[in-house]
């Protein structure tokens, strides 16, 4: 017997391994072309999509945040890369967090189908427009990022200790939650 | 109202891995983009934490109909609501394995503002039985689906699944018959109107009698014999200490269906009907008649199940009234329990007009692979064969109905070899 939403399930695993895998193209192509560091980003370009595909398939969805870093690292060598002076890879920071975006929130999506649930045709369609509309607002949230990060007003000591500890709250929050144990 | 229970999902771990995986690394690296990459997933971390009050869920079953025949479609409906409105809940409806939902049994809806939301779903009936629908295990996760909360909600609802029965068309005929009237075409002769015989009138007959054919042939007043039309008490009995089973279909599921099937029609003829389930649990129903004994004996039957049991019991557990004298058995076994086999012995034994429909469960016995195993299937046969001839020898004709076949052969066969019993030689 098919298990209900396992096609919507199967179609949004696809469209989130697309979405990564196109970033993750788009980024080691535009990277730097010194051997080691380009071929580093196909290797983790390849290993984000395949393990994406994988974890979706075996129903581990774990692996999406991880997917995800892979080629937030392939993003950082393309800006370790390149030249200071050339702005275009950090003009692209914001439409690679809203596809970053988009591919987790359909990543998470396909997970939920897998259980099995008959979803309704609207809300289906009520969903993929949460996604469109949650990727536009991360566009237009990188890119006031990257335009605050730009200003004078921004750089210093202060702000880089504002950042050290988000990032020390962020991570404590993460370390509990997976010491309290998290179920999918 | 049921308060659910939280739970951190495991996208709310991953996300805030990944956010501090970013912001560490940006830091570290001097990179301002991947705090810009890592901005859209604390943000939405930031407001799934901060909106994610434990929601109220009251939940609700009901079916289209609480009593349903083997095979047939009934309709569930769940109805949940809550005092704020859910983006997702899903429904997983508990379901009994006789019961099964056509597609899935787990349906994912949205509470509006509105405050409630109802899923439908389509049940099929596989296997009678009293079967248990609920409750209902609830998942309800917030917009972003960081957070999960969940829990069981919602009460229990009884279906009461009937057996199929059989088609009968004819049925054994008892030795003997009681005074009552009934559809059953006695063996003495009375008021009828099966003709049994002509005799010479003598004084008291009735005239509308005479055989006036006769009687102008033969040139003396003939009258007609005729049978009378009485009923008869039917004794079911049911072995339920063992049952052969192989996937979703066993012997007690074939016997139930027989003894449905057998109450129906002995009961459509007046016949009074009474059942005994002899098993772990000793079950007993004093001969009645209409349909109201109909329904009772499909209501225990209903909860007929093996209960495994080592005690040993014989007839003599059973209430007197219950085997009346002139009462035709009809016991139903797969006669795997010395139990059982005692116990029809004893009835043939004690002068009960019985017949016994073996259920047969070699079909249900997984086929033997190597040597050993058929020989040991083989012997098994043996024995069977072995307990079939002393049971004949005993004076109980017995017939095999195995899955899948119709009953009426075997009813038939009975018929037959109760027939020759009764046969006076010349």
């Amino acid at each position: 017997m098919a298990r209900p939403g396992l096609t919507l399930a199967a179609g949004a695993g696809v469209a989130s391994g697309g979405l990564l895998g196109a970033t993750a193209l788009a980024l080691v192509q535009r990277g730097p072309q010194t051997t080691p560091l380009h071929q580093l980003g196909w290797v983790l370009a390849a290993v984000a999509v395949l393990g994406l595909a994988a974890g979706l398939v075996l129903e581990r969805p774990q692996v999406v945040p991880v997917a995800l870093a892979l080629v937030a690292a392939d993003y950082a060598l393309v800006l370790l890369g390149a030249p200071r002076s050339v702005p275009g890879a950090t003009a692209a920071a914001p439409l690679v967090a809203g596809a970053l975006f988009a591919a987790a929130e359909l990543g998470w999506w396909s997970a939920e189908l897998r259980r099995g649930a008959r979803e309704a045709p609207a809300a289906v369609l009520r969903r993929l427009a949460q996604i469109g509309g949650l990727a536009v607002a991360s566009v237009l949230l990188a890119a006031g990022c990257i335009l605050a990060g730009g200003a004078v007003l921004l750089s210093g000591v202060i702000p880089t200790a504002v950042g050290v500890a988000a990032a020390s709250c962020v991570l404590g929050l993460a370390a509990w939650l997976a010491a309290r144990g998290a179920q999918a | 109202m049921t308060r659910l229970a939280h739970r951190s999902t495991a996208r709310l771990v991953g996300t805030a891995w990944l956010v501090a995986v970013l912001l560490l690394a940006g830091l570290a690296l001097g990179l301002p983009e991947l705090v810009a990459l890592a901005a859209p997933f604390a943000v939405a971390l930031a407001v799934g934490l901060a909106r994610s009050p434990t929601p109220l869920v009251a939940v609700s079953v009901t079916l289209s109909a609480d009593r349903a025949v083997e095979g047939d479609r009934v309709t569930a409906r769940v109805q949940v609501a809550s005092p704020r409105p859910l983006e997702r809940v899903e429904l997983t409806l508990h379901l009994p394995p006789a019961v099964t939902a056509a597609g899935s049994h787990r349906v994912a809806v949205r509470i509006g503002p509105g405050g409630s939301a109802t899923a439908q779903l389509e049940l099929t009936c596989r296997g009678w039985g009293a079967q248990r629908i609920g409750p209902v295990a609830v998942r309800a996760r917030d917009r972003l689906g960081l957070v999960e909360h969940g829990g069981w909600a919602g009460g229990r609802v009884w279906l009461r699944v009937y057996p199929r029965p059989p088609r009968l068309h004819a049925l054994l005929q008892p030795r003997r018959t009681l005074a009552h009237t009934g559809n059953q075409i006695a063996r003495q002769r009375g008021d009828g109107i099966e003709f049994s015989d002509l005799r010479a009138f003598v004084p008291g007959d009735r005239v509308r009698r005479i055989n006036w054919r006769v009687t102008a042939r033969r040139g003396s007043p003939y009258v007609n014999l005729h049978h009378p039309e009485r009923n008869t008490d039917v004794v079911l009995f049911l072995d339920s200490f063992r049952d052969a089973r192989r996937d979703r279909e066993g012997t007690l599921d074939l016997a139930v269906r027989a003894v449905f099937g057998l109450a129906a029609a002995h009961l459509g003829r007046r016949d009074r009907v009474g059942l005994i389930g002899f098993g772990g649990v000793l079950r007993w129903l004093t001969p009645g008649t209409g349909l109201t004994q109909l329904y009772r004996v499909v209501d225990a039957l209903l909860d007929t199940e093996v209960v495994l049991s080592y005690a040993w019991k014989d007839l003599d557990v059973l209430p007197r009234r219950m085997l009346p004298p002139r009462a035709m058995v009809v016991a139903l076994t797969p006669l795997l329990d010395p139990r059982a086999i005692r116990a029809v012995s004893d009835l043939a034994a004690r002068g009960h007009d019985l017949a016994i429909i073996e259920v047969d469960p070699t079909g249900f016995a997984p086929a033997p692979t190597d040597r050993v195993e058929r020989l040991a299937h083989r012997l098994w046969h043996l024995m069977r064969e072995a307990r079939r001839t002393e049971l004949g020898l005993a004076g109980v004709p017995i017939a095999t109905w195995a899955a899948g076949e119709p009953l009426d052969p075997v009813l038939a066969q009975l018929l037959g070899a109760r027939r020759r019993r009764w046969r006076v030689p010349a």
